[in-house]
């Protein structure tokens, strides 16, 4: 009877532990979202990107550290997701998604603004398709969602240096691609 | 004197240098107009980034999403060689991908000569382009089972053969795709499921060895023999119920994929965006 107590007692808790880190997930989905944007810059190809990277980790749930931080672990999930497809069809995501910030209803008065929003914002997304893998994720994980060096290091799992190195290097970089960008305009 | 890196100025303007340090930084920029103009450079970086890609951190997370963490089922033992297919079917939402990025094609072969052969297929490369555009994903949503539809400029032709509810509780349907090309045809056969937001994408693609088409590639290679048994086998094996009759398949569309509601179970479809 102690038992099955005792197995009615663990598959409860099994139970609750599971809920915990699906909800866990679902509580990250808007971080790793944007996250995924940044690195696919394709709004679908982003939620299926995390949608994929969601079932990657609920199938292995066990390699997930209870205490560790899950923002990291996904994240890594993603990247590796993205890069190995990259990497098996090595073709370039043409933007064709858009920030629906910028394509909102408004008065014909702030139609230039508007323009001028969206110029930007392929300014700048042409500019990312240009970039690296490896130069894409740090500025995704540091300038995007607001990780520290050390976090970002650690999510990669590469020295900080080295995203610091990559870090300034892409950014530079960016700046050169989106202003130039605009030149040609 | 500090030396005003590139590395130093972006850990200056991330926050990331201890005081001392951020102390010596402020005092250097005072006379170096460079220095500060590169501190421009990456404060702006943050600024664009985040204003070009921080939407869908505040809007509400689609529902598909959630659902998809929620309903996700892991099967502890180790799957069978069909269940694995059957697994790819637990996505709850499929998106059409420009780049292909998660386009996924399944051969059947037995071999290593076959399978090498079948992945440097070009046939590969004519199908792959066909199944993340608009035209497959309208076809498939609003033809019934019989009825052809081009796919526009790859002049390929789709036809439904079957729809069925997967056992993942999505709408799939099976299709034959023949691509013709300078008077060849190339023949394949597909499943294709539906995503809550209605687009299809295609799930599982078998291309038998096509008689019109023999590239050198595939002098040595190994084709299994039936093709269509197989394929058959594989795609009832992925079944949650029979196949719907053309009738249930007309009202099904009619009704924009959505099951009825003392149907609906665990059913996961919805209307097209």
């Amino acid at each position: 009877m102690i038992r099955i107590s005792y197995l009615i007692l663990f598959a409860i808790i099994n139970m609750g532990e599971s809920d915990t880190f699906r909800q866990q997930m679902i509580d990250l989905l808007p971080r790793l979202r944007r996250f995924a944007y940044s690195l696919t810059l394709n709004r679908f190809g982003a939620d299926d990107l995390v949608q994929l990277a969601c079932e990657r980790a609920l199938s292995r749930k066990e390699q997930f550290k209870i205490g560790t931080r899950m923002d990291r672990w996904m994240f890594r999930i993603i990247y590796t997701l993205w890069v190995d497809s990259l990497r098996s069809k090595r073709s370039c995501t043409p933007h064709s998604s858009f920030n629906e910030e910028y394509h909102t209803g408004g008065t014909a008065d702030n139609g230039s603004t508007r323009i001028e929003a969206k110029l930007m914002l392929d300014h700048v997304i042409q500019a990312m398709e240009q970039l690296s893998e490896s130069d894409r994720v740090v500025l995704a994980l540091v300038c995007i969602d607001g990780l520290s060096y050390k976090e970002a290091a650690m999510t990669l799992d590469v020295p900080v240096g080295t995203v610091m190195s990559r870090l300034a290097r892409a950014r530079v970089k960016l700046h050169s691609l989106v202003h130039g960008n605009k030149r040609t305009y | 004197m500090t030396e005003l890196t590139d590395e130093k100025l972006m850990a200056y303007v991330d926050g990331e240098l201890d005081d001392l340090e951020a102390e010596k930084v402020r005092k250097a920029l005072r006379t170096n107009a460079e220095a500060r103009q590169r501190i421009e450079i990456f404060k702006e970086s943050t600024i664009l980034l985040q204003k070009v890609f921080d939407a869908p951190f505040h809007e509400e997370v689609p529902r598909h999403l959630i659902d998809g963490i929620k309903d996700f089922k892991v099967d502890d033992h180790c799957p069978r060689f069909i269940d694995r297919i059957a697994s790819w079917f637990q996505v709850t939402s499929w998106q059409p991908i420009h780049a292909l990025v998660f386009f996924m094609i399944f051969i059947i072969g037995i071999g290593t000569g076959w399978l090498a052969a079948g992945l440097k297929r070009p046939e590969l490369t004519v199908f792959s382009h066909i199944f993340q555009g608009e035209d497959f994903s309208r076809g498939l949503e609003t033809s019934v089972s019989g009825v052809s539809f081009d796919v526009t400029d790859r002049q390929a032709t789709v036809t439904p053969i079957a729809t069925f509810l997967g056992k993942h509780g999505h709408y799939c349907r099976q299709y034959e795709v023949v691509h013709s090309e300078n008077g060849s045809s190339l023949l394949a056969y597909g499943v294709a499921c539906r995503t809550g937001s209605g687009d299809w994408f295609t799930r599982v693609l078998i291309i038998p060895r096509s008689p019109d088409f023999s590239p050198t590639d595939m002098e040595n290679s190994y084709v299994p023999a039936g093709d269509d048994e197989l394929a058959a086998t594989i795609f009832s094996e992925l079944m949650s119920a029979p196949p719907l009759t053309i009738e249930q398949e007309e009202e099904l569309i009619r009704r924009g994929w959505v099951a009825r509601p003392e149907k609906s179970g665990n059913v996961l479809g919805g209307k097209k965006r």
